[in-house]
């Protein structure tokens, strides 16, 4: 069955939102122009209209009473692909900072690798990022080999394809970003192979103003998190 | 004479921390009320015979005793912090899943009830047209 058809269950797109009613209406009908229909939505508690607008495209949207964070938005996308039964789970951000059509890029090596990662810090795309975030997620990416054992050079993004075998090995414990390190660490502790793949980057005014995104300061949380952990 | 003050200073303040906590009403569980009471008698003691210090400094060959009292404290807050730390994350993530769970019970909730709806809207559907049948 083609990954692109209509009726395909074995491809579930999950996006975790938290406030993202200017954008996540473009997000979803993107992705449906990729030609991927099996979309589920994680609303993180916002407090803008982001639940009702997914709704009414006619998306599952799932939301969470209380806010959990990104982490926790993406271990409940994790365990709704799990109850589902998918074969490949995509994590895509809501605000539009992945560009929907290269979902098709990470799957072609869905099938070599147990988790894909969408870097944008390899390729001719990595200028896109702006200097501070580029420093703030090497400096993740050198966290991450130091408390996990893993050097990947696109540590924190949030775009990614985990097959049946990482959906059932990973455990996500942390609530907020730094569950994206700790990903990295299931993926070495349960022997997963990871692939980056390099994918093009968009940063709108929306994700730039975003004040609960990742910059420096949160980089510095992330390290005492760690330490305590 | 002054390490003799200092204990005495931290029995009087130790002292009336307990007596806060038993008239204020905000109990402990009985696990952290003993062991406080153990601490406190045990710098009841250390006051009421400052011989104990001397004696410690001769055999375990410590120069200063309130010191390394003083470091050894600290040491065991440190692992109390941590001790605490592990319990909170552990509440953190069991409400990360209870909230998950409510999620998914209200989405499937929601679900069933539009299903229903849609089902009774389409038998409506169907009387209407064996009627005009």
């Amino acid at each position: 069955m083609s990954e692109k058809s209509e009726f395909s269950s074995s491809i579930l797109i999950g996006i975790p939102a938290y406030n993202e009613g200017p954008v996540i209406a473009q997000t979803i009908s993107k992705i449906k122009e990729a030609g991927f229909l099996n979309i589920v939505v994680v609303d993180d508690c916002s407090t803008d209209n982001t639940a009702q607008i997914v709704e009414e495209l006619g998306v599952d949207v799932i939301s969470l009473p209380i806010n959990r964070g990104a982490g926790g938005a993406t271990s409940t996308l994790i365990e709704i692909a799990k109850r589902r039964n998918v074969e490949y789970l995509v994590l895509i951000d809501a605000d539009l900072q992945h560009n929907p059509l290269e979902i098709s890029k990470l799957l072609r090596f869905k099938e070599k690798s147990d988790v894909v990662i969408g870097s944008r810090m390899i390729g001719k795309h990595r200028t896109g990022m702006p200097f501070s975030r580029r420093v703030a997620n090497s400096i993740g990416s050198i966290i991450t080999w130091f408390f996990f054992g893993v050097f990947v050079y696109d540590s924190q993004s949030g775009f990614k394809v985990l097959n049946k075998k990482a959906l059932h090995s990973i455990k996500i414990t942390f609530d907020r970003f730094e569950f994206c390190s700790e990903i990295l660490g299931e993926c070495y502790r349960h022997n997963l192979s990871i692939k980056e793949v390099p994918i093009g980057v968009h940063y709108s005014k929306h994700s730039l103003e975003k004040e609960h995104g990742q910059n420096i300061f949160n980089g510095f949380k992330m390290i005492v998190r760690f330490m305590l952990k | 004479m002054i390490n003799v003050f200092i204990i005495i200073f931290a029995t009087i303040i130790l002292g009336l921390y307990i007596l806060y906590r038993i008239f204020s009403g905000k109990r402990l569980h009985v696990l952290y009320e003993i062991s406080l009471l153990k601490i406190y008698v045990l710098v009841m003691v250390l006051s009421l015979f400052p011989q104990i210090l001397e004696f410690i400094e001769l055999s375990v060959g410590v120069v200063n005793v309130v010191l390394a009292i003083l470091v050894i404290w600290i040491l065991v807050l440190f692992v109390v912090v941590f001790e605490m730390y592990r319990v909170v994350d552990f509440q953190r993530q069991e409400m990360t899943k209870l909230v998950r769970e409510v999620a998914f019970l209200k989405f499937e909730i929601k679900s069933n009830f539009k299903n229903d709806s849609s089902k009774s809207d389409s038998s409506k559907d169907e009387n209407k047209k064996s009627k005009h049948k």
